[in-house]
């Protein structure tokens, strides 16, 4: 289980990351979501214990890992600027990550190249920039981690090797009970994957949520009426909260949260001429949530 | 294996200082500049005795097989001489090594990489450390036992000093370590090329520079202080590195640095501190300082400040030393302020590429003028303090005549200093003496205060009146101890009588005349002798040494500290190698008759054989191809150059050479003159190849009635 509290990291005067506290329990395949600058990349280098927390704690099954070998031979990290030694191949990768991981899998290893069709003894540094991706993806996953730490791995991938790339995660996760933090820009790549999903925004941890319940929680709703109205006729109404409302004529478009069978029981004792209940894609709730925090949030 | 397991297995090895993974990936890393080191160091560990081989069969196949053999003398060659490139993998192996190994310091992806290994720094530090230092040792220890195996095979060619290999070794290895250590800690303090160099640089010479900017100021603004004395810490030789850098130039004073024991140890001591407290600060290091100049503001105003005093310094020591010239202080003050501020502040522009640093960093300057303050006030207390030390007689409880102190393995010394070295050690507790040398020290700071200097060539009477009759005064070093425990070192001049008096307290210590007359014993093997123009073997060095070392017991001891104290014309020299130095000590014929008999009769002896083979040659003529015959006279074993005689053959003339030898016994004061024939031997009948070519020499005594007729020919030789 990893479990930050507080956790605060700053470079010089800007504050990467501002107190964040979250529980991502075991077996848990966390995706985490937020703008260029909202401290994704800094929140996992604090978990992989490249860097040192300015305040807060981070700990994996309760004990730090900030200069902890132990804890760190449990972690498979896959930064989001790759580096290998110089002139190396994936076999001299490999010997490094033997070296250091004790649970390395050669078998697994060679098999995972195999299947990316990778030619483990030539120079990485000859590889395209998606294939140094599935390298370093590779030598991660072989050394068997309880804890797998993608950043922004599957952006580099190709919609193939990304699938196969996910059903080793979750199969990881199903066998052993591994835990996964996967961050992303694009909520797409998440969608289908995580179980939690953790928005950040300028430091700050803004939305964590299971999945479903974020999918289930808001929705749209296509509404008519053949008298004129405004937003003031469905404010106040009990149980829904109105997070986006735009009116083209006598058609309105909403998001709402709230719980699903209550609202639209609500809204039908309104005699609608229509009214049509779709469901949010997680993009559009993320977009939405950061809209109320004034920020337009990028949609891929 | 279930993720408890994991934990607990993986739990054991929390307190991790070293990785063998890490360690041999280190190792890997640098493969490529360690086999290139490695292979120039081997191929001229190799090469060059391959190559005095090569040279000493090719000369001897031109002039004369076994023959020439025979009279060879091995080169003698010193571990550094041998092995000079070893020097490479200080200069080039370890800033290589260091800065491949640490380079991903300066990498933001490459920094994080290495950071997110299970390992922890101080693992990661110490692996990096531990590759460094084996390829430096390795490279080291091989090609040195390489060289030394190699000249071993050919012991005719070449002579090694033995003892000069290890501190050689020593001295290299040492001073690896440190510029590694240096560059290790700028790297894990910085996080851009740039500032890598600065920093770096700054930690290698800084230092030491200012301490040499101190020592200098003072000691040339008091001259009795000896500048390699003024204080143990702050001799400039100390540390190899900078021992080297203020004297490039000076070769000699490199090898000294190199090869010193007390140099050696204090630079490997540095280099392993220096380790330390760069595994300090690497351990502190945070990953996120890469591609930065400086891991925080505070160190960037750190380094920029010392870059910007470093600037500063030399201008201190110049308006130090300037005694009454406010307009050149002034000058000077002005230029110290406008060249420190633009290091300062071009520092920082280059370093953080922000015009709005400039004006944060306004105040740190001041600092830098602080430190200039601080450091004319060191200079100012450090000369008053030193200047105040004046003793009384009363309050000395010893003096010691301080002797060389360059001496070091392999190092070239003549008996006198090596006497002085060894008589340094002893402790004139003489109370004749110690006033002596109590009054002098008075005597030439009244003299210091008068001319500002304490030149010893300039004759100055008593009374400091220049005269030409008045007596010249020398200046001796001398180590005082007072009874108080303050031990100084001054130089104190002397005039003759003075000195005589501290001499003669010396000469009543029983040490003094053992010195004198005790010799080091030779390495074996590596004695040889030159007697000017006689030929004698090292075989025979050894015995005519056993004649001379007995001689040497009973040896008028006044007479023979006169002829070393005034270099007087030495018959011969015996020079070998000691367990420390390669010492040459002169032999007078007055002083030691048995051993000039001695070297008179194998002299003559060997020039005999030799006569032979050249009478024999010049005989058959004929049948040889003479070349040239050449006259060389010397004169009481005097070469006086009469130039070539005949450059093609002469009959005449070569009758006339051979006429002029007196076949009788060599003795002092005798009069000799050297022939030398060259001529392909073609007694086989077939036409003259290279290989034919013999070439004999030998000193001939000249016979009274020749003389005559020589000096004829050559004017001035021979008459009296």
């Amino acid at each position: 289980m990893i479990i930050a509290e507080n956790l605060t990291k700053k470079f010089d005067t800007f504050t990467a990351l501002d107190s964040i506290s979250c529980t991502i329990g075991d077996g848990c395949i966390y995706g985490m979501v937020g703008s260029n600058g909202a401290g994704k990349s800094t929140f996992l280098r604090l978990i992989t214990g490249v860097y040192k927390a300015d305040g807060g704690s981070v700990t994996l099954d309760g004990e730090d890992v900030w200069e902890n070998p132990s804890v760190k031979r449990r972690i498979a990290y896959v930064p989001d600027e790759l580096f290998f030694l110089p002139g190396a191949s994936m076999n001299t990768m490999a010997e490094l990550y033997r070296h250091s991981f004790n649970f390395f899998d050669r078998d697994r290893f060679l098999r995972l190249a195999t299947d990316f069709g990778l030619n483990v003894k030539k120079s990485i540094s000859t590889f395209s920039k998606g294939m140094k991706r599935q390298a370093a993806t590779i030598l991660a996953l072989s050394t068997c981690p309880d804890y797998i730490f993608f950043d922004e791995t599957f952006d580099g991938l190709d919609p193939i090797m990304r699938n196969y790339v996910k059903s080793i995660i979750c199969q990881d996760v199903l066998d052993r009970g591994a835990t996964a933090v996967i961050t992303s820009h694009s909520l797409r790549e998440l969608e289908d994957t995580c179980d939690q999903l953790a928005l950040l925004h300028k430091g700050g941890l803004v939305l964590q949520s299971d999945i479903q319940n974020l999918k289930t929680a808001q929705f749209k709703i296509q509404i008519a009426f053949g008298e004129d109205y405004g937003r003031e006729k469905f404010e106040s109404l009990s149980g829904m909260k109105i997070i986006h409302f735009t009116k083209h004529g006598s058609v309105t478009n909403m998001i709402v949260k709230g719980e699903r069978d209550y609202v639209c029981a609500a809204l039908n004792e309104l005699s609608p001429l229509i009214l049509d209940v779709l469901p949010l894609t997680l993009e559009e709730v993320f977009t939405y949530e950061m809209e109320a925090l004034g920020y337009s949030f990028d949609l891929n | 294996m279930t993720s408890e397991t994991k934990v607990n297995t993986a739990n054991k090895k929390k307190k991790e200082f070293f990785s063998l993974g890490l360690y041999v990936e280190a190792v890997k890393r640098i493969r490529l500049p360690g086999i290139i080191l490695s292979v120039i160091l081997a191929l001229e560990a190799l090469l060059v005795p391959l190559g005095f081989e090569i040279d000493y069969l090719m000369t001897k196949r031109m002039y004369g097989g076994e023959a020439f053999g025979s009279n060879y003398t091995p080169q003698v060659m010193s571990g550094s001489e041998l092995h000079i490139l070893l020097f490479l993998v200080a200069v080039v192996g370890a800033p290589v090594f260091a800065w491949s190994l640490f380079s991903f310091l300066n990498k933001r992806s490459a920094s994080d990489y290495y950071h997110s290994l299970p390992h922890t720094r101080l693992s990661l530090y110490v692996s990096n450390i531990a590759a460094l230092v084996s390829w430096i040792f390795g490279i080291t220890v091989v090609t040195s036992g390489l060289s030394r195996f190699t000249a071993a095979l050919f012991p005719k060619v070449i002579s090694v000093e033995a003892g000069t290999y290890f501190p050689y070794m020593a001295g290299c290895f040492a001073l690896s370590l440190l510029i590694a250590a240096c560059i290790v800690i700028g790297k894990s303090i910085t996080g851009t090329v740039f500032s890598n160099l600065v920093v770096t640089s700054l930690i290698m010479v800084f230092p030491r520079f200012v301490m040499a900017m101190v020592t200098s100021a003072v000691t040339s603004k008091l001259p009795i202080i000896p500048a390699d004395h003024v204080s143990f810490f702050l001799s400039p030789k100390l540390n190899i590195l900078t021992g080297m850098i203020t004297q490039l130039e000076d070769v000699y004073y490199v090898e000294s640095c190199l090869f010193d024991g007390v140099s050696q140890i204090y630079t490997l001591v540095l280099a392993l501190a220096y380790f330390a407290l760069g595994a300090f600060l690497f351990c502190r290091r945070k990953s996120e300082s890469a591609q930065r100049s400086a891991p925080s503001k505070r160190m960037q105003a750190v380094y920029r400040t010392v870059l910007a005093f470093a600037v500063s310094v030399p201008f201190c020591y110049i308006i130090f030393g300037l005694d009454n010239d406010p307009i050149s202080k002034v000058f000077l003050v002005g230029a110290l302020v406008i060249l420190s501020a633009l290091t300062y502040f071009i520092y920082e522009i280059l370093t953080t590429k922000k015009w709005k640093n400039l004006l944060r960093a306004i105040p740190g300057f001041f600092i830098v003028l602080l430190l200039d303050v601080l450091l004319f006030g060191t200079m100012y207390g450090i000369t008053a303090l030193e200047g105040s030390f004046r003793p009384d007689a009363s309050e000395i409880k010893y003096v010691q005549l301080a002797g060389n102190t360059y001496g070091y393995a392999g190092m070239g010394m003549d008996f006198r200093t090596y006497v002085e070295s060894e008589t340094s050690k002893l402790k004139i507790t003489d109370e004749e003496a110690i006033k002596t040398v109590a009054k002098c020290l008075d005597e030439t700071f009244e003299y210091y205060e008068t001319y500002g200097g304490i030149d010893d060539w300039y004759s100055y009477s008593h009374n400091g009146a220049y005269s030409d009759k008045a007596e010249y005064a020398s200046i001796y070093t001398f180590r005082i101890v007072t009874k108080s425990g303050i031990t100084k070192y001054r130089n104190i001049r002397f005039y003759s009588e003075d000195m005589a008096t501290v001499r003669e307290s010396l000469g009543e210590m029983s040490g003094y005349s053992e010195a004198w007359t005790t010799l080091p014993t030779p390495h074996r093997g590596t004695l040889t002798m030159d007697s000017g123009a006689f030929e004698i073997s090292n075989d025979q060095a050894e015995e005519i040494f056993e004649v001379f070392k007995s001689e040497l017991e009973e040896v008028d001891l006044d007479k023979w500290v006169e002829f070393n104290m005034s270099y007087g014309p030495a018959f011969a020299y015996f020079y070998y190698q000691t367990a420390d130095i390669y010492l040459s000590v002169p032999v007078s014929a007055e002083l030691f008759p048995e051993t000039a008999d001695m070297i008179l009769k194998y002299a003559k002896i060997n020039a005999d054989e030799i006569f032979k083979e050249i009478e024999s040659a010049l005989e058959n003529y004929e049948n040889s191809h003479l070349q040239y015959a050449e006259l060389l006279v010397y004169e009481n074993g005097n070469y006086v150059y009469c130039g070539t005689d005949t450059s093609f053959f002469d009959e005449d003339r070569t009758e006339f050479v051979l006429s002029c030898r007196d076949s009788g016994k060599f003795e002092l004061g005798d009069d000799f003159m050297r022939v030398e024939i060259e001529f392909f031997d073609t007694s086989d009948g077939e036409e003259p190849e290279k290989g034919d070519m013999v070439y004999l020499s030998c000193i001939i005594k000249v016979s009274e009635e020749s003389k005559e007729i020589l000096s004829q020919y050559y004017k001035g030789v021979f008459e009296d």
